[in-house]
């Protein structure tokens, strides 16, 4: 036998069986998974010309005393500055007059915020944000400076970037920043080696979704690639700052000061300011965008370097876990799910690693960012934010640790960091293409790549994919499928004797696709209108009284397209075509629809695999199994209809209870309106939410309608032709 | 009748004796030096000048030790003796303009920074985008494009001794240029063939300083090739040390441990190649350099280092002696360096493109150190023995030419003479 023809005798029969087929590809994806920890490798930094850790740093004692210097100045503007001005706003006078003494490069920039960024109402800090601006409510003011490089061509830049003023912030943390920021472009300013001009951002973090600034650098971004972009951004009812757009930016492009193509960009947070235990690595951007693996290698060895005694992606326990709290292993805090596939497997640190898998593709899968990093992202700036804190990873809002690295000591830390993280970038010079894009990391110096990572989701594909084929191609018929491999198997025998001609005794089956395709259009018609109504209302009750109506919508639909077929002869042949070829055998409706919904399926989560994987995954691992399960049989302990029910009711439920068990996360806060709202608050821009309603609950709906099918001939008296358990009764017989 | 006879034979007799002077001349003396010398008992090469190509194959500023490694050997060869229009630098990127560098216009092959390999006396040949596979074939084979200046082309003939130097990214077979293109053993290997058959070496020095770097050599099939790399097949070539302050890997570790031993040769110490492969341990490169010798009948150890990364000069500055007066015959005028330092700055500078191309050891040392006032010691460099001087200046086939026609004159005068008297007895 050929190769190609084993080839094609295994693929026969593997849709011969596609029950078992696809319950085994499933599993195995389902065992992939769990077997992630042993397929990570070691991390390395792949791009040579970072020169990481070949140099000596010009940040030295000296530097950390004046950081520390400029650091008891800051506080002392802010706590003396008028009580009508605003503590961020007295914090960037004093930092503008500092650059001015410096003699560096510094440019304003206020800009008019999104509606999507305007969340939060009014100003949360009770005062009034900015004495020259035109209203406190909707429009920030980020301040950059630029260190040139002398003997650079000015192509190129490089971006750090401190937000101030979050929410949450503190003083001190501000203070900090802006003492480190001052000292460390001081020390770039200066250095031989400068071959890319920096440029410091300072964002005005006290606007948008998240605490860390988000929208400001949005609008700094804008700003940079796109002059007088930043307040044409206003949503429509913000006319009045409209009105004052020139007042805002009179002459974008003299006042805004650029640094060439930016190349990678640096967000230092110091939350508990001036304090050096910890670095924590955030990569995640909008719906799981990464950048280039290198740049969360290079910050990772180069904190190490500077003495930070953890430093890493999950360095701090507080991420990554479900709800904020924090287990120690910095995964989701769900524990036995994990500690039972560890007992089974390897043990504790297999449910370590295992855990942390979870936690950073939850991550992931949520699409929100937690860094000022995913908006430098979005313009294909390769970016990380690094947060550093005490040694007990929790921000604690206080002003000083006492325990770990503090004061003097942290600002050598982190000033030593910060240059290191800038001259090896400016040590480039391409954009990074070594490394890869697409990974998940299973630990600070392990991640599995998408060659690794990619398997479960295929798998579980797969498993799909074979069930649609098979019943696209053999139907649900015994005697169809029969015949036709009889068929197929006389045409092969004889192929070169009588021209191909098949046995008069073989069928093949006949789809209605126009109806299912119909029915599956409706349901997604449908998901996406309970889009709209979540992006308008934000409601719980409003989304689920949508879906259902859109459910019911899509069942009667159904019902009635297949009613009026009812007394068509699913089953029946179409005919003989009295050449001896074979006759088409039509298939229940529920089938066809079953293909469409697989394929559809398919198609939708094969390709969000290659745009976020974990979320794909996510919504893959319950939807297939429940869209494989879906049939019209009429037989068995359950009910079409109360398969249906269970499908559109019971199973949602049961996936979120489920997952918040294991992940650790409080159900009660899964709420659809919440959701709603921020999907509206991040400006739209998160897949989750547009996902769940029109691909996932369309899923669902189809999966439920397949099982209507069942109800028709339920009613009708059962038809002898149907099938009686998932996957036809070809199945158990040939079981 | 008697007195003519008489003349005549005075006349034959001071016409013989004057072509013996003749013969006695320094020009003969030089002649037989020569023979001498290229018949040397050690198997000594018989070259009569001396090229380099020296070629960094890779750019960006985080292969800075490529360059410093080149560069390295291009001082080393010129403090050898051989001079800038002998040698073919290439380097395929400028970072000593590099805005990273915190050395301006320096590069340095020593975290010590006591040596700048820029300098104020170099001539980079191929600079930048220049350096190709095509360009480097295209110089060993002297196929250029018309105009293509002379300070580009390896003006070698078949008595010129070739040292080729190569470092950069590199694997099985091959050397990587810019990072994009890459030349193959056998591109080098076809090209070294194209030569012996142009006669445009006698002997090759192969040196590839990568990773795999014997495979590069490993389809060469000429003779008179020697080659080695700095690792074997399988194997990468590291660098030898950090310099913080520039921020990367400043030399490799082939390179420096050649430089370590370069430091005790002098342009006529009769080092061989051996010794100096023997300093190359697995313990010092972390790799292997193993030479191809078969290709290489004289072997490493009847070969000399200066035979390639010196200059074929028998002729060398000495402090003090009465060897005073000589001038170039066809070299030009050369500033030759004061020698106080002894024989380590011998020949340095060089600073004049003269001839040196096809004219022999002759033009070629002339044109190094036939400076004005410069003392002189003639040395025949085999086994240390005591240099021979000469006096009256350093005999070139020319002056050769001039003592046998002296004689030659002299004779024809006597004959025409004595056919002079014999004729008039005869009358008479």
């Amino acid at each position: 036998m050929r190769p190609r023809d084993a080839i094609v005798a295994g693929l026969r029969r593997v849709i011969r069986h596609h029950v078992a087929a696809s319950t085994a590809l499933y599993l195995l994806g389902v065992l992939a998974a769990a077997l992630y920890p042993a397929l990570a490798r070691r991390t390395f930094v792949d791009e040579n010309a970072f020169l990481v850790a070949q140099t000596t740093v010009g940040f030295d004692r000296r530097d950390a005393r004046d950081a520390s210097e400029h650091y008891r100045a800051a506080i002392d503007a802010a706590r003396t500055s008028p009580g009508d001005v605003h503590r961020s706003d007295a914090l960037r006078g004093w930092l503008e007059d500092e650059l001015d003494a410096l003699g560096m490069e510094r440019y304003r920039q206020a800009f008019a915020l999104d509606r999507h960024s305007w969340t939060r109402g009014d100003d949360d800090w009770g005062r009034r944000s900015d004495a020259s601006s035109i209203d406190n409510a909707t429009h920030g003011v980020n301040v950059h400076a630029v260190a040139r490089a002398a003997r650079g061509n000015g192509r190129e830049g490089i971006v750090l970037a401190t937000p101030i003023g979050a929410p949450g912030a503190t003083l001190e943390a501000d203070a900090a920043a802006l003492a480190l920021g001052l000292v460390v472009m001081r020390t770039i300013a200066s250095a031989p080696w400068l071959a890319k001009d920096v440029a410091w951002l300072v964002a005005d973090a006290r606007w948008g979704p998240g605490d860390h600034g988000i929208a400001a650098t949005d609008a700094w971004l804008r700003e940079y690639h796109d002059p007088g972009s930043s307040t044409h951004h206003s949503a429509g009812h913000l006319t009045q700052h409209r009105r004052h757009r020139a007042q805002l930016s009179p002459s974008p492009l003299a006042l805004f000061g650029r640094v060439g193509a930016l190349q990678q960009a640096y967000v230092l947070e110091l939350p508990e300011g001036a304090v050096a235990d910890v670095a924590s690595i955030n990569v995640v951007g909008f719906n799981g965008a990464l950048p280039n693996q290198d740049l969360l290698n290079v910050p990772v060895q180069l904190a190490k370097l500077a003495g930070f005694p953890r430093a890493g992606i999950f360095a701090d326990s507080s991420r990554f876990s479900g709800t904020g709290g924090g287990d120690g292993d910095g995964g989701v805090k769900g524990g036995d799910l994990f500690d039972a596939v560890g007992a089974v497997v390897g043990g504790a640190p297999f449910a370590a690693d295992l855990r942390r898998v979870a936690g950073f593709a939850l991550a992931l899968a949520r699409g929100t960012p937690a860094g000022s990093h995913a908006s430098f992202k979005s313009y294909a700036v390769d970016a990380v934010t690094v947060r550093m804190s005490g040694s007990r990873g929790v921000p604690t809002g206080g002003a000083h640790r006492r325990d770990g690295v503090s004061g003097e000591d942290a600002f050598l830390r982190l000033g030593t960091f910060a240059e290191s993280a800038v001259r090896c970038s400016n040590n480039l010079l391409e954009t990074l293409h070594h490394s890869m894009f697409y990974y998940v990391m299973v630990d600070d110096d392990r991640f599995l790549s998408i060659a690794e990572y990619v398997a479960p989701q295929g798998l579980m594909l797969a498993s799909s994919l074979v069930t649609a084929i098979a019943l696209a191609v053999i139907g649900t018929s015994t005697g169809g499928v029969a015949s036709v491999f009889v068929a197929e198997k006389t045409r092969g025998k004889n192929g070169g004797k009588n021209g191909g001609k098949a046995t008069p005794a073989a069928t093949a089956p006949a789809h209605d696709w126009s109806s299912a395709l119909a029915l599956a259009l409706l349901a997604h018609v449908a998901g996406w209108c309970v889009l709209l109504v979540a992006t308008r209302t934000a409601s719980t009750a409003a989304q689920l009284a949508a879906a259902y109506a859109g459910a019911l919508a899509t069942a009667a639909a159904a019902l009635a397209t297949w009613s009026n077929n009812v007394d068509g002869d699913e089953g029946s042949f179409d005919g003989d075509e009295g050449d001896g070829r074979v006759g088409a055998r039509r298939e229940p409706p529920w089938a066809t629809l079953k293909v469409v919904a697989l394929s559809v399926q398919v198609a939708s989560l094969g390709a969000l695999t290659f745009f976020n994987f974990a979320l794909a995954v996510a919504v893959t691992a319950p939807l297939a199994p429940l869209q494989l399960w879906a049939h019209g049989g009429v037989g068995g302990a359950i009910k079409p209809w109360l398969r249906a029910a269970l499908t559109l009711v019971a199973a949602p439920v049961l996936l979120v209870a489920t997952s918040c068990a294991a992940l650790g996360t409080d159900a009660r806060a899964c709420s659809l309106g919440d959701a709603a709202a921020a999907h509206v608050a991040w400006g739209e821009r998160v897949h989750v939410l547009p996902l769940a309603w029109c691909v996932a609950w369309p899923g669902l709906v189809l999966a439920a309608c397949v099982h209507l099918g069942g109800v028709r001939g339920w009613r009708r008296g059962a038809s002898t032709r149907e099938e009686e358990a998932p996957g036809g009764p070809e199945g158990k017989k040939r079981r | 009748m008697r007195t003519w006879s008489a003349l005549a034979l005075v006349l034959a007799l001071v016409a013989r004796a004057t072509g013996d002077a003749a013969a006695d001349t320094p020009a003969r003396r030089a002649e037989a030096f020569f023979q001498s010398s290229s018949s040397s008992p050690a198997g000594g090469s018989n070259h009569t000048s001396n090229w380099a190509v020296l070629v960094d194959a890779s750019r960006y500023w985080f292969n800075y030790r490529h360059i410093a490694n080149t560069l390295s050997l291009y001082r080393t060869v010129k403090r050898l003796g051989i001079p800038d229009s002998n040698i073919i630098l290439m380097l395929a990127d400028d970072v000593s303009c590099s805005p990273r560098n915190s050395f301006p216009a320096s590069v340095f092959g020593n975290a010590n920074h006591l040596a700048n390999l820029y300098g104020d006396n170099i001539e980079v040949d191929y600079r930048g985008y220049e350096v190709t596979p095509e360009n480097l074939l295209r110089v060993l084979t002297d196929r250029h494009a018309p105009g293509t200046p002379r300070s580009k082309r390896l003006l070698t003939d078949a008595g010129s001794n070739l040292f080729l130097y190569i470092t950069g990214h590199g694997g099985d077979e091959f050397m990587k240029f810019q990072d994009q293109t890459e030349i193959m053993s056998k591109d080098i290997a076809d090209a070294l063939e194209q030569m012996r058959e142009k006669r445009r070496y006698n002997e090759v020095l192969f040196i590839a300083e990568t990773c795999q770097a014997a495979t590069l050599a490993a389809r060469f099939y000429s003779p008179g090739v020697l080659a080695i790399g700095s690792s074997e097949k399988g194997e990468n070539s590291y660098s030898h040390h950090l310099d913080r302050s520039i921020g990367l890997s400043v030399i490799d570790r082939f390179t420096y441990w050649t430089l370590e031993f370069m430091e005790s040769v002098t342009p006529h110490a009769g080092a061989t190649l051996a010794q100096w492969f023997s300093q190359l341990t697995n313990h010092r490169l972390h790799s292997t350099a193993k030479p191809r010798l078969e290709l290489f009948p004289r072997g490493a150890h009847d070969a000399r280092v200066t035979d390639f990364l010196g200059h074929v000069s028998k002729a060398a500055p000495m402090a003090g002696g009465g060897y005073e007066g000589l001038s170039s015959s066809r070299g030009g005028r050369v500033r030759t360096e004061s020698a106080d330092a002894g024989d380590d700055a011998a020949t340095r500078g060089g600073d004049g493109r003269g001839d040196g191309t096809g004219g022999g050891a002759a033009a070629a040392a002339a044109g190094k150190s036939g400076g004005e006032g410069a003392r002189l010691k003639v040395g025949d460099e085999d086994a240390g023995r005591v240099p021979k001087a000469v006096d009256g200046g350093w005999a070139t086939p020319g002056a050769r030419a001039r003592g046998e026609g002296v004689a030659f004159a002299a004779v024809s005068c006597a004959a025409l003479v004595g056919a002079a008297a014999w004729v008039s007895a005869k009358a008479y």
